[in-house]
């Protein structure tokens, strides 16, 4: 069809053929996460502390779990977001801005791992060898004392969980804590851990095999 | 076969999201098969456990932190031009800096690499020590008044143990040129320039010889000062 046949043709946008890639909400809804950082991208300011006041709690629950370390995670979340400022110019709307962010903070959670790793930064509580011939990984075995109350048995087996997540391999840790304690979608998951639906389902199932077995003496 | 169930069974477990019902079968055998429904209960309960685990806030300060932060990095945006560089082009212009370096040391070593011992006009030249970096006067074609030291003679012997270098700038002075009389002291030399190359025999007593020829040597501008006695023509010459 030549142009200007497709001009006649053509009245609305949704008309265009790529018109269902475009993300209705980025360009009409003004509180959009979109919208909001294309409003930091022109200078602002109260667009980006509304993007912040939204995923500070987010991010910096999700590098905590990841990492175990509330003050480093505040730095991370904090790290994230300067990120994020600086590459406003950069952003392009492909993918939901959530998905973005979880990049973001996953590859600085998974760096931070990384060098505390060969900082050997590792409690001395002793270690064992990840069954799929992971990294050591460390491993703090149960408190078999009897607690008085439900609700401290609450929290000592939340306090475990968090504990055995942390002993996880990177590459399970991060999505089981996006599906499980995030409740992420596949789709998402792959799409912040830049990896195929399949691989993220295969390594969800089995993190949670190697975490029924660390807690086995909470079940 | 009840073996091979029950991983199945297990698998399907594993990969069952929280709320989300198994399979028709699985549920039947789990109701069949108490390992596999121990198993089941299990899991519910740490899905359960890991979904209540809750969000953990950030502090109060965090976006006056965060203010903070992106004030700095703002400030800091503009590095030195070194640091803007990637890392290959700071490693090339390292190594070409080692390259220069190595280079400089290189040729003021060559500059400072021990000479043949000079013989010193002040012990040998009495005139030479009276009249040091000047032109003996009435010497033909040559100014009578005295050239300037611009550098101070060069210490030598200062480091003991060490080997004696020494550099003279002689570019930048005349040389010095003795007058015929001058020549005819006792305590002048004078130096074989013969231009005709030096051959040189070697017998190693077996019969087998060889001849080497070393060709002359020229030390930059020479100037026979006797009128009579060109240099071509006279093997002799002084200096």
């Amino acid at each position: 069809m030549s142009l200007p046949a497709l001009m006649d043709t053509i009245s609305t946008i949704e008309n265009l053929p790529f018109a269902a890639a475009l993300r209705p909400e980025a360009i009409t809804d003004p509180t959009s996460d979109h919208a909001l950082l294309e409003a930091t991208r022109i200078g602002d300011e109260d667009a980006f502390a509304e993007l912040v006041s939204r995923y500070r709690n987010q991010i910096t629950s999700y590098i905590y779990r990841m990492t175990s370390d509330y003050d480093g995670a505040v730095d991370l979340a904090q790290e994230t977001f300067v990120r994020v400022y600086r590459a406003a110019d950069r952003y392009q709307t492909n993918y939901a801005f959530s998905t973005y962010i979880y990049r973001i903070a996953t590859n600085l959670a998974i760096s931070e791992l990384r060098k505390r790793k060969r900082r050997k930064l590792v409690s001395l509580t002793g270690f064992f060898q990840g069954k799929d011939g992971g990294e050591p990984v460390e491993f703090n075995p149960a408190d078999d004392k009897p607690l008085p109350d439900v609700e401290l048995v609450d929290i000592e087996r939340r306090q475990a969980v968090q504990r055995a997540i942390s002993t996880l391999p990177e590459k399970y840790r991060a999505p089981l804590i996006l599906r499980d304690v995030e409740g992420r979608s596949y789709d998402e998951i792959s799409r912040i851990l830049e990896t195929s639906e399949g691989t993220v389902k295969s390594r969800i199932s089995r993190a949670r095999g190697f975490l029924r077995e660390k807690m086995s003496a909470y079940l | 076969m009840r073996t091979m169930n029950c991983q199945k069974v297990r698998r399907a477990i594993e990969a069952t999201d929280r709320g989300e019902l198994l399979t028709k079968a699985a549920a039947e055998h789990i109701r069949e098969c108490a390992a596999c429904e121990k198993l089941n209960d299990e899991h519910v309960t740490l899905r359960n456990i890991t979904a209540n685990l809750g969000t953990i806030e950030a502090p109060a300060d965090f976006d006056f932190r965060l203010r903070a932060r992106l004030a700095r990095a703002t400030t800091q945006d503009s590095p030195p031009a070194f640091g803007r560089l990637t890392f290959g082009f700071r490693s090339v212009a390292l190594a070409s800096l080692l390259v220069v370096f190595a280079g400089a040391m290189l040729i003021a070593n060559l500059r400072t690499t021990p000479q043949a011992p000079a013989i010193s006009p002040a012990v040998n030249n009495p005139i030479a020590a009276a009249t040091p970096f000047q032109q003996p006067t009435g010497a033909p074609g040559l100014a009578s008044t005295p050239v300037a030291v611009s550098k101070p003679a060069v210490r030598s012997g200062e480091v003991a143990g060490r080997v004696r270098t020494s550099t003279r700038d002689m570019a930048s002075r005349r040389a010095t040129v003795r007058s015929s009389e001058l020549t005819a002291r006792a305590s002048d030399f004078s130096i074989d320039a013969s231009p005709q190359p030096v051959k040189v025999s070697l017998d190693d007593g077996r019969g087998s010889s060889r001849t080497i020829s070393v060709p002359t040597v020229s030390f930059g501008s020479q100037r026979v000062l006797s009128g009579n006695s060109p240099l071509v023509a006279s093997a002799r010459g002084a200096w």
